[in-house]
């Protein structure tokens, strides 16, 4: 059975100083104007009383995500619960730009770029970038459950100082793959309590998407086989269709067959 | 350097110190610098203070060159190898070659009989039975077996601590010898006159002193500083997060213009600022002139008498809005 | 019966064959680039972005034509869209033998002009999914990144089932086109006389005199005014 891995981010832990973002740009090679991950400062309240802590801007890997989900080419997919990046296959769609509920992908260089949970150093037995150089041992990398498991033992032990502190990431979205340990409710980081993936997202991607294509090759197929049957009756009707005579005759409007006419032409539209 | 008291000096080599960045009051150190016969500046960037200098020996950086090994005696001692992973740039230098240059042009060849900085090393080296080679082949970190310091002060019954009691002391019976306070006691410190802030400083984990300011990555995350303002007593000056202003202390110098931060974060009678930016110097093209200079406006500081350490938020800011 | 020379009616004029035909090219290369996005199998045209290239590359021509033919021609196009979207009783009695139709019966149906009942339902909708297709394509092409995924999901299908709508269109209008040996009216921009009787005779009948030319067996083209009985 496959690991399911995952990482967990400890925001108490969390100094702010950004090594993980320029470890992560520098093992990934990322362009200078680039970034696959992204760390703010929030604060609530007044001085003295107000609350004050770091926050990452980052893919969470669902397990259900979105923009795997409408990614039309494959480029984006979950391997092991992480949601890893084939850039040779990127079109630059956008559309999981648009699909994913927390805004994390964006498109530089004509491809997609976001976490990409450093696959090759992962498949080594190694740990991500970001991982490998916290120095305050916030970020950590592993195997789901144990994350998971670790993480909830740290709200434990700072629920004293903080009594909202909670592991968000457990159950969203068929539970996340980066497990983040806040230290207030999820709506004072700005993160939706209970993300889901839009019902119009599924209705295009499950329904409408393959029934065009259903559609279109029935079209051809109905069309293409009626021609057989259309196509003979026409000749057949041309055949028997009196030749068209040189002299004009009287015209009358036919019910019919209508004769060549030859009425008093009018003034009409040049619109031949 | 200014009164020429107890004894003028004329000639002053800033080796790897950023002048108009680590000590306060540009303006008084460019006084100083005025009174030189000679000044040299040793550096790998050009700093605010290069250009004010009679020699520029540029320097190549450490990951260009050859360094003396690093020897660290702490609770596991150990030696490691400090080598080049690339040629210098340029016509940049390492300092070994540079001392060596210098010195034998000063006539002091004997003190240089080694030609290589590999060849020094290698001396050193041989003095605990290894060489480069051998020491690379270990990963450039050879552990020496050791013991802790103290346990030597434990084997003869001795204190390490050069007290009278022998040990830590808070209130210290010497310095009531001295005529000195033996417990420090708090004297209250002037606060900010009408219209004007504390001004404290302090670091940002994105930069490093004031060398790192221009490094690409690291000016990406934090191209410049800003003035920390709470933001009550902001809006109160009519200001909003990302207007710039400039910061003028108790004696009239300015810095700036720099960007303002509005935050709960700090108290409404002080401002903050990230140390190392506004700097003057245009060969550090990212960022110069971006920010504003706290070692500029710190033209006040007050000394300890005892221990002799600078307190330098003791200087005084208004803020006024850049048109 | 045939003679050396056959009688030709103008139906189609140079601007509105080229329109048709750059609308074809363009039609075909949105359709086919933009079914890498849709096709699994399909897919690999679209990595590197190469299909996301040739469609916005084409997408110009196809909204621009239309437009200055539209700002070059307005009482035609004018014309165009209230026959169009104009239908008499004659058109619903056509309806009723559409099945017929369909299978190469014209026997029966009631005289049609200029274009008939069918034509005219292929104008319109084709028209009004050429507005869905471009507009909700803009909203695709700018909006991205801003749409959220409701706004992404909506645009898409949008362009989807317009251009699906658009596609089956055209495959209906290739089977009657060839059904009919209708191809040749948008290629030389000339129907035959008998043709003319056959599917259009109300037309036929209100045409002017310089509509008609002669075309000899050697190729030759003399506009004549329609013969008169002596």
């Amino acid at each position: 059975m496959a690991t399911r891995y995952a990482f967990s981010i400890d925001l108490d832990r969390c100094i702010g100083c950004q090594a993980c973002v320029v470890a992560c740009k520098t093992g990934n090679e990322v362009p200078l104007t680039d970034s696959f991950i992204a760390v703010r400062d929030i604060v609530r309240g007044q001085s003295p009383n107000f609350f004050g802590s770091f926050a990452h801007q980052r893919c969470f890997h669902c397990g259900d995500a979105a923009c795997v989900s409408v990614c039309p080419t494959g480029a984006l997919s979950k391997w092991n619960g992480l949601t890893v990046v084939d850039v040779d296959k990127c079109s630059a769609c956008g559309y999981c730009t648009d699909a994913c509920p927390y805004k994390v992908p964006h498109i530089t260089d004509n491809h997609v770029s976001k976490c990409i949970a450093c696959l090759d150093l992962v498949k080594d037995g190694e740990s991500p970038w970001c991982a490998q150089t916290c120095p305050s041992q916030a970020i950590k990398f592993g195997e789901r459950e144990a994350i998971l498991a670790s993480a909830k033992t740290r709200v434990a032990t700072i629920a004293a100082r903080y009594p909202n502190a909670n592991v968000y990431g457990e159950t969203q979205l068929g539970g996340l793959g980066l497990l983040m340990i806040l230290l207030e409710k999820p709506a004072v980081y700005g993160l939706p309590e209970k993300p889901e993936i839009t019902l119009r997202l599924e209705a295009w991607q499950q329904v409408v998407q393959p029934a065009s294509v259903g559609l279109t090759l029935t079209a051809v197929a109905v069309t293409g086989l009626s021609f057989i049957i259309a196509r003979r009756q026409h000749l057949r009707e041309k055949a028997a269709a009196p030749a068209p005579a040189e002299t004009a005759a009287e015209g009358k409007s036919a019910e019919v067959r209508p004769e060549q006419s030859a009425a008093e032409s009018k003034e009409r539209k040049e619109n031949g | 350097m200014i009164t020429g008291k107890p004894y003028p000096i004329k000639g002053l080599i800033a080796y790897g110190t950023s002048l108009f960045h680590t000590l306060p009051n540009v303006a008084h150190t460019k006084q100083a610098l005025q009174n030189l016969d000679f000044y040299m500046a040793v550096d790998t960037l050009p700093q605010d203070h290069v250009a004010w200098a009679d020699v520029v020996l540029p320097e190549a950086t450490y990951l260009e060159r050859y360094d003396e090994l690093w020897a660290c005696g702490h609770k596991t001692p150990y030696i490691a190898l400090r080598e080049p992973a690339v040629e210098p740039y340029a016509q940049t230098k390492p300092a070994w070659w540079m001392v060596r240059e210098l010195g034998i042009r000063l006539g002091l060849e004997d003190f240089f009989r080694w030609q290589t900085a590999e060849e020094y090393l290698n001396a050193r080296l041989s003095s605990i039975g290894l060489n480069l080679d051998k020491l690379r082949a270990q990963g450039g970190i050879t552990v020496q077996p050791g013991k802790p310091w103290l346990a030597d002060f434990e084997k003869e019954n001795a204190s390490p601590f050069a007290t009278e009691s022998g040990k830590v002391e808070f209130y210290a019976p010497s310095l009531e010898k001295s005529k000195l306070k033996p417990l420090p006691e708090y004297e209250p410190v002037a606060e900010p006159p009408a219209g004007y802030f504390r001004l404290t400083y302090g670091r940002s984990p994105v930069h490093t002193f004031s060398r790192t300011q221009n490094t690409p990555m690291l000016n990406e995350l934090m191209s410049e500083n800003e003035v920390w303002v709470n933001d009550q007593a902001a809006a109160q000056l009519g200001l909003r997060n990302g207007d710039r202003v400039m910061l003028e202390n108790q004696d009239g110098v300015k810095s700036g213009p720099i960007k303002v931060k509005a935050t709960p974060r700090i108290r409404s009678d002080a401002v903050f600022i990230v140390h190392g930016f506004g700097h003057d110097a245009p060969g550090l093209t990212r960022a110069h002139k971006k920010g504003a200079s706290d070692a500029m406006l710190q033209t006040r500081y007050t000394l300890d008498p005892i221990s002799g350490g600078a307190g330098l938020r003791v200087n005084f800011v208004k803020l006024s809005k850049e048109a | 019966m045939a003679s050396e020379s056959m009688r030709l009616v103008r139906r189609y004029l140079p601007a509105q064959r080229l329109v048709h035909w750059i609308g074809v090219l363009t039609f075909l290369t949105l359709l086919f680039s933009g079914i890498a996005l849709l096709v699994p199998p399909l897919a690999f045209l679209a990595a590197g972005g190469t299909s996301r290239l040739i469609h916005r590359i084409a997408i110009v021509p196809f909204v621009l034509l239309p437009i200055a033919y539209v700002i070059l021609n307005p009482k035609q196009t004018k014309e165009l869209l209230v026959e169009s979207f104009t239908f008499t009783r004659d058109d619903l009695e056509w309806f009723k033998h559409m099945p017929a139709y369909f299978f190469g019966r014209t026997k029966g149906l009631p005289p049609q002009g200029r274009i008939n009942a069918g034509q005219k339902l292929h104008h319109a909708t084709t028209f009004l999914m050429f507005v869905i297709v471009a507009a909700s394509g803009f909203v695709l092409l700018f909006g991205k990144g801003q749409l959220g995924p409701d706004g992404l999901a909506l645009a898409a299908m949008a362009h989807d089932l317009s251009m699906l709508g658009l596609t089956v269109m055209m495959i209906g209008h290739l089977y009657f086109t060839l059904l009919y040996d209708a191809l040749n009216s948008m290629l030389t921009g000339f129907v035959t006389e008998e043709y003319a009787k056959m599917e259009h005779p109300k037309w036929l009948e209100e045409l002017p005199p310089n509509a008609f030319v002669v075309k000899s067996k050697e190729g030759d083209q003399t506009s004549a005014p329609k013969a008169k009985s002596p």
